[in-house]
């Protein structure tokens, strides 16, 4: 009998509070993505707000800040060569390099010379500050944020928008289904006690999350280090082998990927091909949707809800696959599934084994959504007779991994965007993939399983486009300071 | 594999470089037996004071006999393979049809094995593709005028009745099994090997019986002491050995660290293709007299378990992978991976490793590699408690193969399976559950 690993206890204190809340207190939102101008400026800046960056051990009523940096904003802020260095060779490459865009299928019109920002486009990526407030209060929060940051920075906004029932633009709930991990106590009422009973059982092992901790493997994520003659203050913890000083404790990887939203070609689509049951074509749509994406508008999983829409369900989070390995109630290529497999990974992979690998590919997600809705409601109904429009809409996409290559990467790459998931042929996921049109490896299908035998939808269009992104480093609070006192 | 003349070195190299750039040079899809086939140059180096010499790697993945392969692969790609084999030292130049095909027979390299692919020929995957692209079409217009009203086992009979009126389609229906011999040309290993060991511990047995109870002869005494002995011996002798290994492991200090950044990445950037693509790993194996020995050992029982022992258990089974081979070179000095496999490289390494089991065979496949995390008792710790460790070891390992021909651009390992069991299905005799299940593939 193996002996259950010893939970660990998280420097709370340390940790920058978006690893454990996504500030949904907080609906509004300003990402700031900021190009260095002034080296001495910024640093000045990081100074004098690095204390006031909020740490995971406290919950703010009001205002909530968060610090994260490129590789290339912690070049232009001096960091040694020999910390550089150490951090993982996909953060310091960069989203947009170009062996990783085609790893992450992010060409056509995901194409990273098509961005509006990134690493290498004229909106340069250094510095990521992120503000949550109330709705009333964010604007002074940001005119107050941009008095600080002078001239130091060229700023670029990111907007955010908060919709109604944590919804995105196409019209479901988002964050549902967030991985549970040791050190963090379970919000009252929430799934989580379910969860473990099910299908992550126990909680995951915080390395996966934040570094200088044990991960799934029961080792240590490979994590940056400083040389102890960098730190003569003493800013930063030792590691464990006393050799260095430990950067990357109580840190993480933030990946941010800023992609809009077609909500008008979504549901013409889903409006004029669904083959769904449903008494009207407005049903027919919703149920395809449902098929897509693994839920319902609502939120209810497919598995809990298979034939119509249950609000009351709409949090239900305690189901796996085993019992539906045809796919005939949650298709196979559905969205949910593919981000996130559970207990039936692949036809040869037993359920054990399938649970053992998916817990190695889990991303916290943190997204918000930008621009105004189709409508205020996110009505279906009202959302597929609505006619086209040119607002700016979409979702920031951000999600928290201790290893981006193991766990984002992957997820985006083997199990999202791969024709082939789940034995597949040419099912790209229907909900975000950048379509590849004929040629090698199409996938512009979705099958849906059904009973006598599958109804498959052709031709889809493209309905998110990705228009940013980065990788960052959100440091723990006292690397933060570290860097600061370059 | 065969040994690269130091003085043609450049020149193999360059001119792979030209045939990997025009497939006209190479054309490997004439092939009507080769799955896959990659060609790697090994680079001379150092194991202790003795010079592992610079070697051509050159691997096929193919389906029936040995002979025919190699008989059809200088008919297809005789000219470049003589143009590449010049560079190695002792090829004659100018030779005939029958020296080369001696050549590669000569040179043929014992190799561990897995595959994929399903006793399948190319053209068999090919013709699979095809057919379930024509039941998918079938499907989609029958749907797209009301669809169908019928039983599962009704919807499969009209899908083999359309394919049966499909012209170009007449080789569906005929019996699907693969030619005669095949079973035995796969297990004959492992059956003469189950055959022996049986036949020696139930002689031994038998005898000892014997000799106790029934027969008191002298010689039968000596045959049944000495039985004993040999067994004895034999088990001794790998007791040694794997307390020899377990020394050296104890001794082991050397791991291999983060490999370059921009290494990593240019392997990366030749394994990005979207479904299929090919690995190769080539690292001299551990220092120390027994090693060696065991690891050929431990190929040679892992071949044996990969042919399964037949009809009962399939004791690797590799879900991702479409042929993979490992061979210990230099007598056991060099290890080498060859690998075709659905995905790109990191994602595919991590899959090893992500569930115990895998983790613990890889300690035992690759765990003699110089630099691999300290491993105890061959097959614990290694990979499973230091997996970074592993990952290095695996790039640091990592060779840019020179040549590659694999023509499954768009379909998985999973795919090919699953299209296996649609031609099965199609004209099989199945019932109302049976129908759902085959109709569930489609």
């Amino acid at each position: 009998m193996t002996t259950p690993p010893t939970p660990q206890t998280l420097d709370t204190a340390d940790i920058q509070g978006l690893v454990v809340r996504g500030y949904g207190n907080l609906k509004a939102a300003r990402f700031l993505v900021l190009e260095i101008v002034h080296v001495a400026d910024a640093l000045r800046y990081l100074r004098e707000v690095c204390e006031d960056v909020n740490p995971a051990s406290i919950s703010p009523r009001h205002f909530a800040r968060q610090i994260a940096f490129t590789a290339s904003g912690l070049d232009q802020l001096g960091l040694p060569q020999s910390s550089r260095d150490t951090f993982s060779r996909e953060f310091l490459e960069g989203m947009d390099d170009d062996v990783r865009a085609d790893s992450l299928g992010d060409r056509g019109a995901n194409d990273p010379k098509h961005w509006r920002w990134g690493r290498t486009c004229e909106d340069k990526a250094h510095v990521l500050v992120m503000l949550y407030a109330s709705r009333r209060h964010l604007e002074d929060r940001v005119t107050d944020e941009l008095v600080k940051l002078g001239t130091a920075f060229r700023v670029v906004h990111r907007h955010t928008f908060t919709l109604d029932d944590n919804k995105e633009h196409f019209g479901w709930r988002d964050g549902l289904s967030m991985p549970v991990f040791e050190g963090v106590p379970p919000k009252p009422g929430s799934t989580t006690a379910k969860e473990q009973e099910t299908w992550t059982s126990p909680a995951l092992r915080p390395g996966e999350f934040v570094l200088g901790y044990l991960n799934e493997y029961e080792c240590y994520t490979e994590s940056p280090t400083a040389e102890l003659a960098d730190d003569p203050e003493g800013r930063l913890p030792v590691t464990r082998d006393g050799k260095h000083k430990d950067l990357g404790k109580n840190g993480t990887y933030l990946v941010y990927r800023e992609m809009t939203q077609d909500v008008h070609a979504m549901w013409s689509y889903l409006h004029n091909q669904s083959k769904e049951p449903g008494d009207t074509p407005e049903h027919k749509a919703i149920a395809l949707g449902a098929k897509m994406v693994g839920r319902w508008p609502s939120g209810a999983p497919l598995l809990t809800s298979p034939t119509t829409d249950d609000p009351d369900r709409a949090r239900d989070n305690e189901f796996i696959y085993a019992e539906d390995r045809a796919g005939l109630t949650c298709p196979v290529g559905a969205h949910i599934r593919r981000a996130n497999p559970r207990d039936v990974l692949a036809a040869d992979r037993d359920v054990p084994d399938s649970i053992v690998m998916v817990r190695k590919h889990q991303m916290i997600r943190r997204g918000r959504p930008f621009g105004k809705p189709v409508d205020a409601k996110l009505d279906p109904t009202k959302m597929m007779h609505a006619p086209a429009d040119t607002e700016d809409r979409g979702l920031h996409f951000i999600c928290l991994v201790g290893h981006i290559s193991r766990q984002f990467e992957f997820v985006q790459r083997a199990w999202l965007h791969s024709a082939n998931f789940g034995g597949l042929f040419k099912d790209g996921d229907p909900v975000s993939a950048a379509r590849r049109l004929g040629g090698d490896n199409p996938n512009d299908e979705f099958t849906c399983q059904a009973d006598p035998v599958r109804r498959k939808y052709k031709a889809m269009p493209q309905f998110t486009t990705l228009v940013g992104g980065a990788y960052f480093f959100l440091p723990g609070l006292k690397a933060l300071r570290f860097i600061a006192h370059r | 594999m065969a040994r690269v003349a130091i003085d043609r070195l450049d020149a193999a190299t360059a001119l792979l470089a030209e045939l990997d750039a025009d497939a006209h040079r190479l054309p490997f899809a004439k092939s009507a037996t080769t799955h896959f086939a990659s060609i790697t140059i090994l680079a001379a180096e150092m194991y202790g004071d003795e010079e592992l010499p610079a070697m051509l790697l050159f691997a096929t993945s193919f389906c029936g006999p040995t002979e025919i392969h190699v008989k059809e692969l200088i008919h297809v790609v005789g000219r470049g393979l003589r143009q590449l084999f010049a560079c190695c030292e002792d090829f004659v130049v100018g030779c005939s049809d029958a020296q080369l095909e001696e050549f590669i027979l000569a040179h043929r390299h014992a190799d561990t094995f897995y595959t994929g692919m399903q006793n399948l020929s190319p053209q068999d995957i090919r013709r699979h593709v095809e057919l379930r692209d024509e039941i998918e079409d079938f499907i989609d217009a029958k749907q797209r005028v009301g669809g169908f009203t019928g039983t599962a086992v009704a919807v499969q009979r009209e899908i083999r009745e359309h394919v049966e009126r499909t012209p170009g389609f007449e080789w569906a229906s005929r019996s699907f099994a693969p030619p005669p011999g095949t079973w035995m040309a796969l297990h004959w290993r492992s059956l003469i090997l189950l055959a022996t060991i049986g036949t020696y511990l139930a002689a031994l047995l038998a005898g000892t019986a014997l000799r106790l109870f029934v027969v008191r002869e002298p010689w039968l005494g000596a045959a049944v002491c000495t039985g004993w002995i040999v067994l004895g011996v034999a088990a001794g002798a790998i007791a040694f050995l794997v307390i020899a290994v377990r020394a050296a492991e104890a001794d082991q200090t050397f791991v291999a660290g983060r490999q370059p950044d921009k290494q990593v990445r240019l392997m990366a950037a030749t394994q990005n293709r979207p479904v299929i693509n090919e690995f190769t790993i080539v690292g001299a194996v551990k220092e120390g007299l027994f090693r060696p020995i065991f690891l050929q050992l431990a190929m040679w029982v892992i071949a044996r378990a990969a042919e399964g022992i037949p009809g009962i258990i399939d004791p690797i089974n590799i879900p991702t992978v479409a042929t993979a081979r490992w061979i210990a070179a230099d007598r056991g000095r060099r290890l080498i991976f060859i690998s075709n496999y659905t995905n790109s490289a990191e994602p595919y390494v991590r899959d090893f490793i992500d569930v115990h089991d895998g983790a613990m065979r890889i300690n035992l496949t690759f765990g003699f590699g110089r630099g691999y995390p300290k491993t105890r008792w061959v097959i614990c710790d290694g990979a499973l408690t230091d997996p970074n460790g592993f990952i290095n070891v695996v790039t640091q390992g990592q060779r840019r193969t020179a040549f590659w021909y694999g023509p499954y651009q768009n379909i998985s390992i999973d795919n090919i399976k699953i299209n296996r069991q649609i031609r099965e299905g199609l004209f099989a005799e199945l019932d109302e559950d049976q129908a759902r299940t085959w109709l569930n593939l489609l």
